[in-house]
């Protein structure tokens, strides 16, 4: 019995994100990467789209990649691949709107948004609804949300968002309380 | 937390995932990354090619360098003696025998002047200086007249006493053939 738990730790362990940086990192293998990238890579896109929007997603998206493939030596074992991968991502999207002056909570978009939840309202599209309550939350609510939808701990999030852990708690209380709201107000019986 | 909040985390968590498998990734993202890695490795490939080229290169080098600094040292003239030889030694005894020969040899001429030394050791007599020549008494009423020249050949050798005076009793050191060995001061009186 515990050698067959052994054996499938082990199997497991060699299959693991971890595992198969490490062994990209020391092989450059191609294939290893490409495991990766389809283990992670829509994780990654949708975290980034839903804090900006496609065309920049899909150009911090490559650059994080390219880092990955750049920077493969810098990756500590200690670490969760997943964690590393985000907050390179996170890290470029900053300088990103930074350099270009962006205001993270980019009202147009909101304002788009607005516009078509309107229509989509009459068709009772909760997917719509959804998108709505979620990009109308505050950039650091957001991100909090989307990064423990995608499975991180609340000490996780804190370090990729460099911030404390009750920061996080209390922006990830906000974001659903206000994400129910929205919902309820909308599709209050679809919703429950 | 309360069973409404955990209801309505289900469902955010239920639109958060139904959105993400709404919005992948572009596959263009993926093909770039993919080629980017392979020109990495190709690069990767020809440095490495390069590197070891080069390490073998220098390794070349260095030898002939060694070579070339080897071949350029002056050889030390060699005077050679000539040796003429008029016979050879027959003898084809080997190297065991040699040594146990000598070993003999050396071992009977031990035994030889062991056998010497106890014979004459035993002699006994009263030293007196009569018109300023050294003589020896026995008890045997013989009288050994000793030359200066015997006493200085002693004297240089160290086997005679510097300390014996007339008719002090003495003990007369002989070899085989009745020579004179040493003089030395007797610590008993004589009794003949």
């Amino acid at each position: 019995m515990s050698f067959a738990l052994t054996l499938k730790a082990r199997l497991f362990d060699r299959t693991s994100n971890e595992s198969l940086m490490l062994r990209y990192a020391q092989s450059g293998d191609r294939a290893l990467l490409c495991k990766l990238y389809d283990t992670c890579g829509n994780d990654l896109f949708h975290f980034v789209l839903t804090l900006s929007d496609p065309t920049l997603a899909k150009d911090i998206c490559q650059k994080t990649w390219l880092k990955v493939i750049e920077k493969k030596h810098l990756y500590q074992h200690s670490g969760q691949f997943k964690a590393w991968l985000f907050t390179l991502a996170r890290n470029q999207l900053i300088d990103e709107f930074r350099r270009n002056k962006h205001n993270i909570n980019h009202t147009e978009q909101l304002i788009d948004c607005e516009q078509n939840i309107e229509v989509s309202l009459d068709d009772k599209n909760v997917g719509a609804v959804f998108d709505h309550a979620l990009l109308s939350l505050a950039f650091e609510q957001r991100e909090a949300f989307c990064l423990q939808q995608e499975g991180f701990t609340l000490q996780d999030i804190a370090s990729i968002t460099h911030c404390p852990v009750e920061t996080v708690k209390s922006r990830l209380r906000y974001a659903k309380d206000s994400m129910r709201k929205v919902l309820n107000k909308h599709c209050g019986e679809q919703n429950d | 937390m309360t069973k409404l909040n955990q209801h309505s985390d289900d469902a955010l968590e239920q639109h958060y995932a139904k959105r993400k498998r709404q919005h992948t990734a572009p596959a263009s993202i993926k093909r770039q990354i993919l080629a980017k890695q392979q020109d990495n490795q190709s690069i990767t490939y020809i440095f490495r090619r390069i590197g070891y080229v080069a390490v073998a290169a220098s390794t070349l080098l260095l030898m002939s360098l060694l070579l070339i600094q080897q071949s350029d040292q002056v050889s030390p003239t060699i005077n050679y003696q000539i040796v003429q030889l008029h016979t050879l030694d027959t003898d084809t005894e080997n190297v065991s025998d040699s040594i146990s020969n000598r070993y003999a040899k050396h071992y009977n001429n031990y035994l030889a002047q062991k056998k010497t030394y106890a014979a004459h050791h035993k002699s006994k007599a009263v030293l007196h200086l009569v018109d300023g020549n050294w003589q020896l008494k026995s008890c045997d009423n013989k009288v050994l007249q000793l030359s200066s020249e015997l006493i200085a050949a002693l004297s240089n050798i160290q086997r005679i006493d510097t300390q014996i005076s007339s008719g002090d009793e003495v003990i007369i050191a002989f070899d085989q053939t009745g020579i004179i060995l040493g003089i030395t001061r007797s610590g008993n009186h004589l009794r003949c």
